[in-house]
């Protein structure tokens, strides 16, 4: 079927998916925020991310902590999708069934970053002391399933993060965010995806952030610029597409006119596509086509203008332009399952060389150098090596072709059914089926909210734990863990602190750690506060002293207070 | 009011911030606290203050260290005779050459010794200056980077696990570094001047129009003036320390606007671009390349698999050179029209079997040519046997002092800076023994061309580079070459005239650049606003004054009478191949390069734009317009018939640095080639890309005037001339305007 459009990309650009900010009040001081957006041919708006944000039931944002973050898109795998997941070389994704989680479970807990961290490591020598000497078969099935697992979780991050992204957007996020909220989120997002990125202390979020964004930001603008050279040079039209400022993913078209030149040159290097020129594929497409017009001078202009030439133009390709160096190709539309292949071939080579012989890097330095020696000189020369970044580019832009307005409904269809078939993992989902199930991830979530065993149980319980981070160091907190380990969990350590004490007493740790990193950032930037300054150093100084603060952090705050006392006063 | 201007003004020190590709713009729309304090309310702000020449960071520095006329013109420049690269911005080869000790000075610094132009740096003893690392870098820093090593590992283990996990800058470490010396230097009351480079701003303008990115990196600078400004008020010297604030040339950035690249050597090395050998100073992609790792590449040749006569031969015979760096222009050097139009003739004559009767007549073609150019080059050749002969005179000489340099030098004497003394001087001589060995080779084969005589064309007689120089781009050519370029034999080789004549027309193939250049469009032009033709017009220095091209009806030329420019109109420029040019005047009226006439911002009437002027004139009527101060930056850049000091070597080595063509980019537009520079470029004569930042802050015995703003357009040749003013050193040859309402105490 041949369906002639019409749209200009400049329009793409012109709106965006109507995106809005949603506050449900969680019982104990707390509150849900929750991302929905608009999605095309659904009627309601679709939850997306959710964090919950504990304000301590009051109205000072000095004081608030951001606790968890959902991506609500994302349920439980079932028992037959974790089953599939084991098994090595499978990199299908049949439809296995997902239900709701009665109990969504957050993709970041704020609150402990580091504990995925540790939990990763522990599972990865677990696997190399314990399930890699049992044998190929178990070696594999485990690696595998333990690999699904982790690209599940950085599918749904990357599409949290590109919702998350919109928020800054929001006016309304002002009045219930701090940009060092705002910042918090989604440098941590970003850090999740990364091995040891929960370990990146508080301090340093703001640097993450800003070095993160600049890194898209040249990466979009590199690889738009880098793949409209390269369909100039090659005779093709390059349509770039996106929701955001920057544009995140392109179409490359060809006119159907020029597929009878047979001869013409192609050079596929960054295309990664074969020569549309004499391709009797192209010659006789049958599928999605739009409709553009050209003046006299070939340069796009709208329909209707004087001398201006129709011409129908072919999807060849669409790129994600988030990958590190190069555009991804996505979608070859004269062979949907070319990109596929690729990744599968990239995935079983993996599976082999780890899973079934049991070679790891290491453990075998010659296989390290030589493999160092290949991805190196294959990157250099443009290749898509990285599996993470080819995963966070795909997560993106499958969520931006879903929620994006602007393109025409037959186009948006067609390129998520080709997306769809890029899933190499049984434990994901379509698109489509993860909006389905977000609506009852969400009411599930609402509901633990009002729930006193839900959510509010678990706030308490953060809210202790956080109050004895503050109080006690690392040492004392590694002997109430030994000393519940040695009482088989008779021993708890509680704070004296509970209910409306324990509120005020967060209040003031969380108003002194806030102002004590303030001091510190201002102490490490080696400025003198400058007139901007005063009001925050005077606040800050006044906070500290006035505030109970931990015998360990004494000698540090006194010392911030001498150093900025006359500023501030 | 002048109970509050103290008695006397004195500046003891000073200390400059040289920030590369600051834009004004954005410091005015993004407020910045400690800027506006120290500059806002302590200090004085140029609102007006232009990079003269092309916005361009290696030119521009060296016309803001020196105080005088470009001798840098690019980023890189070639030696036409040799193809010898003069490539400014590349420290590694310093660094390693200086690990041997045959180097000492960043190549900027050692041709501006050469001419014997000193910077504003040297009028300081070695003891009472401090430098942080830049283009016009004099000597290098072992220290510094020892101490960014440590300074990179040496942490507490959570801050090296953030940093390693966040990202680990190297640049930044180096940067962090600069500044911590900078301040330890400032409690040192002996050093007089010091400053401070970073090109951290440019880098993000150049990769990223988002607006975060480019402000975050504004804060840091801006957080940098504040420690800067309070570690000077805690020195002794505070009362009488100046602190400057300067940007090299601005930034084409605009939110949501990315700036498209067009790419010129892949259309140099195409058959509609003449299938030339492309020579550049980068490798294009070279981030896609294992090569692109070189960090000691200063010549890089794509050859053309087009190519109708040089086929394979394209690191022998480049036939042109790109300057493409900073990306709003670039600068093209074409090999000599006639070493084209020779190299084709001995080609045919000696390696294809030409019919008899067409040999004969070629050979006399080949002689013809030859005659037209013999003159010229044999009077050129005389020349420079005798600037060789000098220059041998002064190996010798300098050898000799060289030979009288100690193997190891006295404490006392490092100290004092002798030993580096000694190593320029070296060094010097090093540069002089290869000019003198790379010239004459030239000069000998040319020589033996000249000399050719029919009897000489037997095959295996000689080879082409006997005849031919290799990595040679000749002599520069006339309009009349550029218009007439040959690229390659006529399709069906040398062909004769029903006559039996030799058919000049038939034979070769031509190109006429300008023609070729201005039809340049593309169709992925997807940006609403954005025009499809990356080239906005073309710059050539004539006998008759600076001609530009904007199409066949559109053009201009800027004469100098003196030291007054006028603008003309003009229109249809032919070549002659005397050099002189043919042209029909036209009215002044919208559409002509710079686009003066139809600017709303011009501050003088349409007919004071028919009238000679002087530079300063120019400057003020112009600066605000699209194309500000380009008039008097395409005179700078291109302009050599103001007198200088230059000897007729020093002249020679000059004039075979230009290049034969200057091309300007359109809005939004850029030629960079070794990579992508989507958020914003510069090189051009737009506003946005030549104005930049220069702003003063001092001590209360400074006589600065506080919280003051100048509206009078200065250029870049004011700033050390200012300096030394303010230091109360003037020195009244420097060719620049003092900023005189800097000065109000005086």
């Amino acid at each position: 079927m041949r369906w002639l459009l019409l749209f200009l990309p400049a329009l793409a650009f012109a709106a965006s998916p109507d995106f809005r900010l949603e506050r449900t009040p969680v019982s104990g001081g707390a509150e849900l925020l929750t991302i929905f957006a608009t999605v095309p041919a659904r009627p309601d708006p679709v939850p997306l991310v959710t964090v919950l944000h504990d304000t301590l039931g009051d109205s000072e944002p000095s004081n608030d902590r951001l606790r968890y973050i959902w991506t609500i898109t994302s349920a439980s795998p079932s028992v037959f999708q974790r089953a599939a997941g084991a098994i090595p070389f499978f990199y299908w994704r049949p439809n296995l069934g997902k239900k709701a989680s009665k109990n969504p479970k957050p993709v970041i807990d704020l609150g402990n970053t580091r504990s995925i961290v540790w939990n990763s490591i522990a599972q990865q020598l677990a696997q190399i002391a314990a399930m890699d000497p049992e044998g190929a078969l178990v070696r594999a099935s485990t690696r595998r399933y333990r690999n699904n697992l982790a690209d599940r979780r950085r599918v749904h991050l990357m599409g949290g993060l590109a919702v998350v992204s919109q928020l800054e957007k929001m006016p309304e996020v002002r009045n219930l965010l701090t940009e060092e909220e705002l910042f918090e989120i989604q440098a941590r997002m970003t850090l999740a995806g990364q091995s040891l990125g929960g370990l990146v202390t508080a301090d340093k979020l703001p640097d993450a952030y800003f070095k993160q964004r600049e890194k898209t930001q040249e990466t979009r603008g590199h690889n738009w610029e880098l793949l409209r050279q390269r369909a100039e040079a090659n005779g093709l039209y390059f349509d770039p597409l996106g929701i955001g400022e920057t544009p995140t993913h392109a179409i490359v078209w060809t006119a159907r006119q020029d597929a009878s030149r047979e001869n013409a040159e192609f050079d596929g290097k960054f295309l990664n596509i074969s020569s549309p020129f004499g391709d009797a594929r192209v010659k006789d497409w049958t599928g999605i086509s739009v409709t553009r017009y050209f003046d006299p001078s070939g340069r796009q202009v709208p329909e209707g203008t004087a001398d201006a030439t129709p011409r129908e133009l072919i999807p060849l390709a669409l790129y994600g332009l988030d990958y590190p160096k190069i555009p991804l190709l996505l979608i070859d539309f004269r062979s949907t399952h070319s990109p596929k292949r690729r990744e599968m071939l990239a995935r079983a080579t993996s599976d082999l060389l780890m899973g079934v012989i049991g070679y790891s890097r290491w453990g075998n330095w010659p296989y390290m150098a030589g493999s160092f020696v290949w991805n190196f000189t294959r990157t250099r020369r443009g290749s898509a090596t990285n599996l993470q970044a080819r995963l966070n580019s795909y997560s993106t832009v499958r969520r931006w072709v879903a929620l994006d307005h602007n393109l025409p409904e037959t186009l948006r269809e067609d390129l998520q059914k080709r997306l769809d078939v890029l899933g190499v993992n049984p434990l994901e989902e379509s698109v489509q089926d993860e909006f389905r199930v977000a609506d009852r991830q969400f009411a599930a979530l609402v509901a633990s909210a009002s729930d006193p065993k839900g959510l509010l149980s678990r706030l308490q319980k953060d809210r202790s734990a956080e109050l004895t981070a503050y109080e006690h160091g690392p040492r004392a907190r590694t002997g109430f863990k030994l000393a519940r380990i040695a009482t088989f969990g008779i021993y708890k350590h509680r704070e004296r602190e509970q209910g409306d004490e324990l509120l005020a007493a967060l209040d003031w740790s969380r108003r002194g750690e806030r102002e004590m990193r303030y001091l510190n950032t201002l102490a490490k930037s080696g400025l003198d506060p400058g007139p901007a300054d005063v009001a925050n150093v005077t606040r800050a100084v006044n906070t500290l002293s006035s505030i109970h603060i931990p015998a360990r952090s004494a000698k540090e705050v006194a010392a911030l207070i001498e150093r900025f006392h006359a500023a501030g006063n | 009011m002048l109970a509050i201007l103290p008695v006397w003004a004195e500046v003891q020190r000073v200390v400059v911030l040289k920030i590369d590709g600051l834009p004004p713009r954005l410091l005015q729309r993004h407020k910045l606290p400690w800027i506006e304090r120290v500059f806002g309310e302590n200090g004085t702000q140029l609102d007006n203050f232009y990079v003269r020449g092309l916005s361009l960071s290696a030119p521009s520095w060296s016309m803001l260290d020196t105080g005088r006329p470009l001798e840098i013109h690019g980023n890189v420049e070639y030696d036409r005779y040799t193809l010898r690269p003069y490539d400014y911005l590349n420290f590694v080869p310093l660094y390693f050459s200086a690990a041997t000790s045959s180097r000492i000075d960043m190549r900027g610094v050692e041709l501006l010794d050469e001419i014997g132009v000193p910077l504003l740096l040297d009028r300081f003893p070695a003891s009472q200056r401090h430098q942080t690392f830049q283009l016009l870098q004099r000597g290098v820093r072992w220290e510094t980077l020892k101490s960014s090593l440590k300074r990179l590992v040496a942490k507490a283990p959570t801050q090296l696990l953030d940093e390693w996990v966040v990202g680990i800058s190297i640049t930044d470490t180096l940067d962090k570094q600069y500044e911590h010396e900078l301040l330890l230097k400032l409690q040192d009351p002996n050093i007089r001047y010091l400053d401070y480079f970073t090109g951290a701003y440019d880098h993000v303008g150049h990769l990223t129009n988002d607006m975060v990115s480019q402000n975050r990196s504004l804060e840091e600078i801006d957080a940098l003036v504040g420690r800067v400004w309070s570690t000077i008020q805690k020195t002794p010297l505070a009362s009488t320390t100046a602190l400057v604030l300067i940007s090299d040339h601005g930034m084409n950035t605009e939110a949501g606007v990315i700036s498209q690249g067009y790419n010129l050597v892949d259309w140099f090395s195409s058959k509609s671009g003449g299938a030339h050998h492309v020579l550049t100073n980068r490798h294009p992609l070279s981030e896609f390349k294992v090569k692109g790792l070189d960090p000691f590449v200063s010549a890089v040749v794509t050859p053309s698999a087009q190519s109708a006569y040089l086929a394979g031969q394209g690191e022998t015979y480049p036939t042109v050179m790109l300057d493409l760096d900073g990306n709003e222009r670039a600068n093209i050097g074409l090999r000599n029209n006639t070493f084209n139009t020779l190299h084709i003739f001995l080609d045919q004559l000696l390696n294809k079997k030409l019919p008899p009767a067409t040999r004969t007549v070629a050979i006399d073609a080949f002689f013809e040519e030859l005659a037209k150019v013999r003159v010229a080059w044999t009077r050129d050749l005389e020349d420079l046997n005798l600037q060789l002969a000098e220059l041998s005179a002064r190996i010798e000489a300098a050898k000799a002092s060289v030979a009288r340099h100690p193997k190891k030098w006295t404490k006392a004497q490092i100290a004092q800076g002798i030993d580096k003394t000694a190593r320029r001087e070296a060094r010097q001589l090093t540069l002089m023994i290869e000019d003198n060995r790379d010239y004459s080779t030239y000069m000998e084969t040319i020589q033996r061309l000249l000399q050719l005589t029919p009897a000489d064309f037997d095959p295996g007689r000689f080879k082409l580079t006997d005849l031919i120089p290799a990595r040679s781009l000749g002599p520069s050519n006339s309009v009349w070459d550029l218009q007439n370029y040959v690229t390659g034999p006529g399709q069906e080789g040398f062909v004769l005239t029903p006559e039996g004549n030799f058919d000049w027309n038939r034979s070769f193939t031509r190109v006429n650049y300008f023609d070729a250049l201005r039809i340049l469009a593309v169709r992925n032009n997807v940006q609403p606003g954005g025009g499809a033709q990356p080239i906005d017009f073309v710059a050539v220095n004539t006998r008759e004054g600076i001609w530009l091209y904007g199409n066949n009806d559109h053009q201009a030329l800027i004469e100098r009478n003196g030291h007054k420019l006028r603008y003309t109109p003009i229109a249809n420029v032919t070549g002659n191949p005397d050099g002189s040019l043919q042209y029909e005047r036209r009215e002044w009226a919208p559409g002509f390069p710079l686009a003066y006439f139809e600017d709303p911002d011009l501050a003088a009437s349409q007919d004071w734009l028919k009238d000679w002027h002087t530079e300063q004139e120019w400057l003020t009527a112009t600066h605000r317009t699209k194309y500000s101060n380009a008039i008097v930056g395409l005179a700078a850049q291109l302009d050599d018939s103001v007198a200088s000091t230059r000897t007729p070597y020093q002249q020679r080595k000059h004039d075979l640095r230009r290049a034969d063509m200057l091309i300007l980019a359109t809005d939004h537009w850029n030629f960079n080639v070794r990579g992508f520079n989507p958020g914003g470029n510069h090189g051009s004569f737009f506003r946005d890309s030549t104005h930049s930042v220069l702003m003063f802050a001092g001590g209360n015995q400074t006589g600065i005037p506080q919280g003051a703003h100048i509206a009078e357009p200065y250029d870049s040749l004011s700033f050390v001339p200012t300096i030394l003013t303010l230091m109360d050193r003037p020195e009244p040859d420097l060719p620049g305007p003092v900023i005189k309402p800097l000065l109000p105490a005086r």
